[in-house]
């Protein structure tokens, strides 16, 4: 391929493309994959040879815990001593106990309101990040770094801001307000916790959503710029439908990593006061590794695990309404 | 094609297959192998020395175990002890599942409040007791009831601590106010926080959980468990805790904790002055007194009589279950509960030795009213007695008692939430 610059001759990107490989005569087709059964089978062991050690990671780690906790679910087991089978008792006493849906409430909360959040935060961060702005990888680095810190230290960092006579209420008070009892007042707590659950990890969702938005065709922009749209209109009919499918991803991981909440209220709060900041898994913690009761902690988890999965198949039967694989 | 075109083709695609193959079971068969590397082995020879399973969440605490084998040894020289465990925090749980391990330790240790919740690890020592002729009314009374669990004692306590109130006997004194003795009125305590309170500063520190108002309440005579059974709903208990959340809410003389809040927090607003009175055990006096920079002074935890009402805490040595040799196990904790270890480690530790005959050596280094105040609290002392679900109590506590200092819950209102909760 001659270079324009040689020939002096105005090429364009299309015409510029390279061209099919010589070594190959274009009447040769393309190799197809191997056929029969010969052939199929020594991919297959090569192809195992390659996935077993992930699998067995994911059978030793992942299917037999899972089913270990099924099994679990169905006896009264200490953590020492024998273990009682209960069949489905700790699944009716599940039902009757008013924290369950006391959690199961405070997580559906938590999870709602934090990804919406979250989502519509990190959103705004990455259109800013792609505007001409100065420094923007400096930025995405900031915004990054509470995604990296650990949370504990994170949570203990709030926990000094958002105390009773924190620097938040110190801030307050200097300008003469009487800050609330951010951690202490239920009325606040699990707006706190949200909160600081956000800023932990909305960078996370930036440095995806940033992505997404860089992959746009400039020309795609550019056009409908010229046929005279707003800001507003570029908005809503080319980069939301074109990052969705980052949109989709950034919103199920997010969703599915909210139903897991356990560090933030732990070091905040303790799930108090009273249960306003209780979570599923913190309860389920509790009750396993606290309490001494793996049986009602592995029946839990399993109702964790429905909850979890209808949620993220609602996502994936929703997706076909408004994400778009085009490109 | 003919044959020989399609051998010619699908060899080098089978030898290459076989190549790819044979390079990923080497990478994996390598992998696996370093993963194998990465993992530890352990355990120990049959026999030899005694492993005692404790909580270890620092230097201090390997010296104090280390200090009770040392004295030990001096009463049974052939005393070997090994010490193992994790932090504090951690050992509740660990201690059930290291015991359901392989090679598990025979020595325990558990403190009384614990006794019940571990009471399906330890063995009872009834039998061992009658057998070796150990003397049990020499040791504190209340610290082997809180110790027995269904009829038999399941640990020999080292020692019995009684709750006591700490004060700034320097802020005290400024404020013109009489220092506390051996007796010590609501009243007066009420009239003496609220003249040390200002605008700014809060008399009493209060530290989140349900231990201090356990104890609070165990001196106005109320208690949590009636016939082993949880019993948090009776009026005197919610009385007093009542009484004790209006302290914060009513009365203005504490700053409400926070869930959160370690008893570190309350402890550091006492040790740095922020507070002037704080309710700890006695274990804690050492540090207290070296970090605080004025006169510290030790009086009972006020009842309304004035007259002293204690709550012991403690913890001692128990044996597991599944302990092989609980002879020889059994002499150890004979050896290190010994008056002259307990005297040692009450001069080196600071530690109110279980035995009264030992509890004399507690006084040395200390303030003659903290002695005499101890002293007069174990006279007539309750054990915090518990049951097997008092983590739960302890947990839910923390979270509701929360709402009851700040006035947004009554105490009845707490108690009962936590009793339908825990009678789940």
């Amino acid at each position: 391929m001659s270079s324009p610059l040689i020939t002096g001759a105005v090429v364009s990107e299309e015409t510029a493309a390279p061209a099919a490989p010589e070594t190959r005569p274009f009447h040769v087709p393309h190799p197809s994959p191997p056929r029969g059964r010969k052939k199929r089978r020594g991919d297959g062991l090569t192809a195992l040879a390659y996935l077993w050690p992930g699998l067995a990671g994911f059978t030793f780690f992942i299917v037999v815990p899972l089913l270990g906790s099924l099994v679990i679910s169905f006896f009264e087991w200490p953590l020492f001593g024998s273990p009682t089978f209960v069949g489905f008792a700790n699944y009716q006493k599940l039902f009757s106990d008013p924290t369950f849906y006391t959690v199961l409430l405070n997580t559906v909360i938590f999870a709602f309101v934090y990804t919406a959040l979250n989502l519509a935060l990190a959103l705004a961060v990455s259109l800013w990040l792609n505007t001409r702005v100065k420094g923007a990888g400096f930025w995405r680095v900031i915004f990054f770094l509470p995604a990296i810190t650990p949370m504990v230290a994170n949570a203990l960092v709030w926990r000094l801001l958002l105390s009773d006579n924190g620097i938040v209420n110190s801030a307050l008070h200097s300008i003469g307000i009487q800050g609330p009892s951010w951690l202490s007042d239920s009325r606040f707590a699990l707006a706190s916790v949200i909160a600081m659950s956000v800023w932990q990890s909305f960078g996370y969702n930036v440095i995806v959503l940033s992505a997404g938005i860089a992959g746009i065709p400039k020309e795609l922009l550019e056009a409908s710029r010229m046929d005279g749209t707003n800001a507003w209109q570029r908005m809503r009919s080319i980069i939301l439908p074109m990052i969705s499918p980052a949109l989709f991803f950034t919103m199920t991981m997010t969703m599915i990593g909210a139903f897991q909440v356990f560090v933030q209220p732990q070091i905040l709060t303790q799930g108090g006061p009273g249960e306003s900041t209780n979570t599923f898994v913190l309860y389920l913690y509790r009750n396993g590794f606290v309490f001494d009761r793996l049986g009602y902690a592995s029946a839990l988890a399993w109702m964790l695990f429905i909850v979890v999965m209808l949620i993220t198949a609602l996502q994936f039967a929703g997706q076909k309404r408004w994400v778009n694989y085009d490109k | 094609m003919n044959p020989m075109e399609e051998a010619q083709q699908v060899t080098p695609r089978t030898k290459r297959a076989a190549v790819r193959a044979g390079t990923a079971i080497l990478l994996a068969g390598a992998l696996t192998a370093l993963a194998g590397c990465a993992g530890g082995g352990g355990g120990n020879a049959a026999g030899g020395p005694i492993s005692m399973y404790t909580w270890v969440s620092s230097q201090s605490d390997r010296d104090q175990w280390q200090g009770f084998i040392d004295l030990g040894k001096k009463v049974d020289p052939k005393l070997d002890v090994t010490i193992e465990g994790p932090s504090f925090n951690d050992y509740w749980t660990k201690v059930k599942t290291r015991l359901s391990g392989s090679n598990p330790p025979c020595l325990l240790t558990t403190q009384a409040a614990r006794a019940q919740e571990l009471s399906g690890l330890l063995m009872p020592l009834t039998d061992l007791i009658k057998k070796y002729k150990l003397d049990t009314s020499k040791f504190d009374s209340s610290m082997l009831k809180g110790m027995t669990v269904d009829g038999s004692i399941r640990a020999i306590p080292y020692d019995a601590e009684p709750i006591v109130l700490y004060y700034n006997a320097d802020a005290f004194q400024k404020a013109g106010l009489a220092l506390p003795s051996a007796t010590y009125t609501r009243d007066q305590f009420l009239s003496d926080a609220k003249k040390l309170t200002t605008a700014d500063h809060k008399a009493l520190a209060i530290e989140p959980g349900f231990f201090i108002p356990n104890a609070w309440a165990i001196a106005d005579g109320a208690e949590a468990v009636k016939g082993g059974k949880l019993d948090l709903t009776n009026s005197k208990l919610v009385d007093s805790v009542q009484s004790y959340f209006d302290l914060v809410s009513k009365e203005g003389i504490a700053k409400a904790p926070e869930a959160a809040d370690g008893s570190d927090v309350a402890q550091s607003a006492f040790t740095s002055g922020a507070s002037d009175m704080l309710i700890e055990g006695p274990w804690m006096y050492g540090t207290f007194a070296a970090a605080a920079k004025f006169k510290l002074g030790v009086t009972i935890v006020p009842t309304a009589s004035g007259d002293a009402k204690g709550m012991t805490a403690g913890s001692g040595f128990g044996i597991a279950k599944n302990c092989k040799d609980a002879d020889s196990a059994f002499k150890a904790i004979m050896a290190m509960t010994d008056t002259s270890v307990l005297k040692g480690q009450a001069e080196k530790r600071g530690i109110v030795p279980s035995r009264p005959d030992a509890q004399s050596a507690w006084a040395d280094g200390k303030s003659a009213e903290a002695y005499s105040a101890v002293q007069a609290l174990l006279k007539d002392a309750k054990a915090q007695l518990t049951t097997p679900t008092w983590n739960q109590v302890e947990t839910l506590f923390t979270q509701y008692g929360v709402e009851g200092y700040r006035g947004d819950k009554t105490a009845k209102d707490v108690m009962t939430t936590i009793q339908n909760s825990v009678g789940q």
